[in-house]
C-alpha cells in the first residue's frame, strides 16, 4: 500500500512538473497561431521525453549513475565535454528564462516592480535549494504546478469544436504559413523534450537511490505522469485555440495564458493560473539549476546530490549557486524573459543530439546494462525519435530565421 | 552498440559547428531587430491583436471577473509589447489607431478597477481591433 502511494505521489509530481514556461509560451501561442492543428505536435513531444526519460531512469536505477556519469564514461572526456558546454549553454538560457517567468508571474500577482521581483525570485529559489530535502523540492512543486489543470476546465468550459480538435490530432500540412506552421512544430517538439529534465530526472533517481526494484516506479511515473502532464499542454493549445485565434489575438504574452483562463472561469481561474504558472516555472528554474550543477559534478566526477548536504557537495553546491546568479545576470539586463524562452527552447532542440544520442548508447550497452538493456521496442521508440531529434536539429535555426520567430 | 562510439563523436562535432553558425546567425536576426514588422498588414495585424487581447482584458474588468493588479499589470504588459510596432509605423491611419489602442490601455492601467471606464475601454479597443482589421485587409 506504501509502495502504491508512494508511485501515485511521484506520478502527481511527474504531472505538476512536466509544464515550464517554454511549454506554456509555446502552447498557447501555436493554439493562437493554428487552433488545434498541432496538437499532434505535442504528442510527438510527449512520446520523445517518454521514451527517453524511461530509459534515463532505468539506467540510473541499474547503474546507480546519472546521464552525464554514464556519457563521460562511455563517450570519453572530448566528446562529453563538447556535450557538457552545449548543454550548460542552453541550460543557462533556460534558467535565465524561467526566472524571468517566476518574476512575470509575481508581477502579475502583485504588482511590485519586475527587477526587484527578480532579486525576490533569486533570493527565494537559492533559499528553497539550499535548505529544502530534495524529495520535498520534487513533490511540493509538483503538487502546486498541478493548479494548472484549471486549463483543462478552461477548455472544456469554452466549449471548442470537437471534431476539430480531434482532427488536430492527425498530422496535417496546416493553414497559414509553412514557415511558421514547421517553426512551432519544433518548438513544441522542443519544448517538451528539453534536455534538463532528462538530467533532472536521472540525477534525481541516483538522489532517491534507485534501484532496479524501483523500475516500475521509473515506468509509473514516465508513462503515466509524463502522459498525464501532456495533458496539460494539451488543454493551453485547446482553450487557447478557442478562445484566442476567433479574434486574432496573438498570445506573445506569459500573462495571455492566464487572461484565457480568467475569460473561461473568473477570478478563481485567473488565480488557479497564476499560482500554477508560478510553481510550475519556479520548479522548473530549480530543476534546471539543479541539471546544470549535475551536469558539471558527474562530468568532472566531483561530489553531488542534495543528499550529501551542501558542505557535503561544496563544488556540486557553488556550481548551482554560480547556474542561479548568472541566470540572474541575463534577465536583469532587461532582455525579454518570452523572447529569451523561444531562443532557449530552439538553441536546445539544436542541443537535442548531444543529450540523446549517448543515452540511447548507453541504454543498449549489455556491459554496463546487463539484462536491463534496451529491447526491441524500446530501441525503435529511440531509434525514431532519434531521427525526429536530428531532423528538428537542423531545421531550427533556419526556421527561427525564416518565419522571423514564428511571426511571418 | 546501435551506433559506433566513433560516428556520434563524428555528429557532436558537426553539431558543436552548427551551434556556433547558428549562435551567430541568431545573434545576427535579434540585433536587425527581428520580430518587428514593417509591412503595414503586419503591423496592422499586431495592432489588432493588442486591442483585441485589451478588450478582453477590459471585459474581465467590466464583469468583475479580474484583479485589479491583473488588469493594471496585463495592459502595462500589452502597452510594452505594442511599442516596437508603434514606433515603427509610417501609415497615418494606422499611427492614429496605435495611439488609440496605447491611450486606451494607458487609461486602463491607470484605473483598473473603474468599472465604467473598463467599459468604455472595451468598446473603444474592439472599435479600434475592427479598424485596424480593415487595415490588414
Amino acid at each position: 500500500m506504501k509502495a502504491v502511494f508512494s508511485i501515485a505521489l511521484g506520478i502527481l509530481a511527474a504531472i505538476g512538473g512536466f509544464v515550464d514556461i517554454g511549454d506554456i509560451i509555446f502552447n498557447v501561442a501555436a493554439g493562437a497561431t493554428f487552433g488545434y492543428q498541432l496538437l499532434w505536435a505535442v504528442v510527438v513531444g510527449v512520446g520523445g521525453i517518454i521514451t527517453y526519460a524511461e530509459m534515463c531512469g532505468r539506467v540510473a536505477a541499474v547503474s546507480e549513475k546519472a546521464v552525464f556519469d554514464a556519457v563521460r564514461e562511455r563517450l570519453g572526456f572530448s566528446t562529453g565535454l563538447v556535450a557538457l558546454v552545449a548543454g550548460e549553454l542552453v541550460n543557462l538560457l533556460t534558467i535565465a528564462a524561467e526566472i524571468g517567468g517566476v518574476a512575470i508571474v509575481l508581477q502579475l500577482l502583485s504588482g511590485l516592480p519586475y527587477r526587484a521581483l527578480l532579486v525576490l525570485a533569486v533570493v527565494a529559489l537559492g533559499l528553497i535549494l539550499w535548505l529544502m530535502p530534495f524529495d520535498w523540492i520534487e513533490r511540493v512543486f509538483g503538487y502546486l504546478g498541478l493548479a494548472l489543470l484549471v486549463f483543462v476546465v478552461a477548455a472544456i468550459k469554452l466549449h471548442p469544436d470537437w471534431s476539430e480538435v480531434a482532427h488536430g490530432f492527425v498530422p496535417s500540412p496546416g493553414t497559414g504559413s509553412g514557415w511558421v506552421y514547421a517553426y512551432f512544430v519544433v518548438g513544441l517538439v522542443g519544448a517538451a523534450m528539453i534536455p534538463y529534465e532528462v538530467y533532472f530526472y536521472s540525477s534525481g533517481a541516483v538522489e532517491e537511490r534507485w534501484t532496479p526494484k524501483d523500475l516500475g516506479t521509473n515506468r509509473a511515473n514516465v508513462f503515466v505522469g509524463y502522459s498525464l502532464g501532456g495533458l496539460l499542454s494539451f488543454a493551453l493549445m485547446i482553450s487557447a485555440g478557442a478562445l484566442l485565434l476567433p479574434q486574432g489575438i496573438d498570445a506573445q504574452l506569459l500573462g495571455t495564458g492566464a487572461l484565457v483562463a480568467q475569460s473561461a472561469l473568473g477570478q478563481i481561474g485567473l488565480i488557479l493560473a497564476l499560482v500554477g504558472m508560478l510553481f510550475a516555472v519556479s520548479g522548473a528554474a530549480i530543476d534546471s539549476g539543479f541539471a546544470g550543477a549535475y551536469s558539471i559534478a558527474q562530468f568532472f566526477g566531483w561530489e553531488w546530490g542534495k543528499y550529501r548536504h551542501n558542505a557535503g557537495a561544496p563544488r556540486f553546491t557553488f556550481a548551482w549557486i554560480v547556474m542561479l546568479l548568472l541566470g540572474f545576470l541575463i534577465v536583469v539586463t532587461g532582455v525579454d524573459p518570452v523572447l529569451v524562452t523561444e531562443i532557449s527552447v530552439i538553441f536546445s532542440v539544436v542541443a537535442l543530439p548531444l543529450t540523446y544520442i549517448p543515452i540511447l548508447l548507453v541504454a543498449n550497452d549489455r556491459a554496463y546494462m546487463r539484462s536491463y538493456a534496451n529491447g526491441v521496442v524500446a530501441n525503435i521508440f529511440g531509434v525514431f525519435y532519434l531521427v525526429v531529434v536530428l531532423v528538428i536539429a537542423v531545421a531550427a535555426i533556419p526556421l527561427l530565421l525564416l518565419s522571423n520567430m514564428g511571426q511571418g | 552498440m546501435l551506433v559506433s562510439t566513433r560516428r556520434v563523436a563524428l555528429a557532436v562535432k558537426g553539431e558543436n559547428s552548427r551551434m556556433r553558425l547558428a549562435i551567430a546567425l541568431c545573434a545576427a536576426c535579434l540585433l536587425a531587430g527581428c520580430g518587428t514588422p514593417q509591412e503595414l498588414s503586419k503591423q496592422a495585424e499586431e495592432v489588432h491583436s493588442v486591442a483585441a487581447e485589451g478588450a478582453l482584458l477590459a471585459h474581465g474588468a467590466v464583469e468583475g471577473d479580474t484583479t485589479e493588479t491583473f488588469t493594471s499589470e496585463h495592459a502595462k504588459a500589452l502597452r510594452k509589447l505594442l511599442r516596437p510596432v508603434h514606433g515603427a509605423i509610417e501609415d497615418e491611419r494606422l499611427t492614429e489607431i496605435a495611439d488609440g489602442v496605447d491611450r486606451t490601455l494607458g487609461e486602463l492601467e491607470a484605473s483598473p478597477g473603474d468599472e465604467a471606464l473598463a467599459a468604455g475601454a472595451e468598446r473603444k479597443l474592439d472599435e479600434l481591433a475592427r479598424s485596424a482589421e480593415e487595415l490588414a485587409g
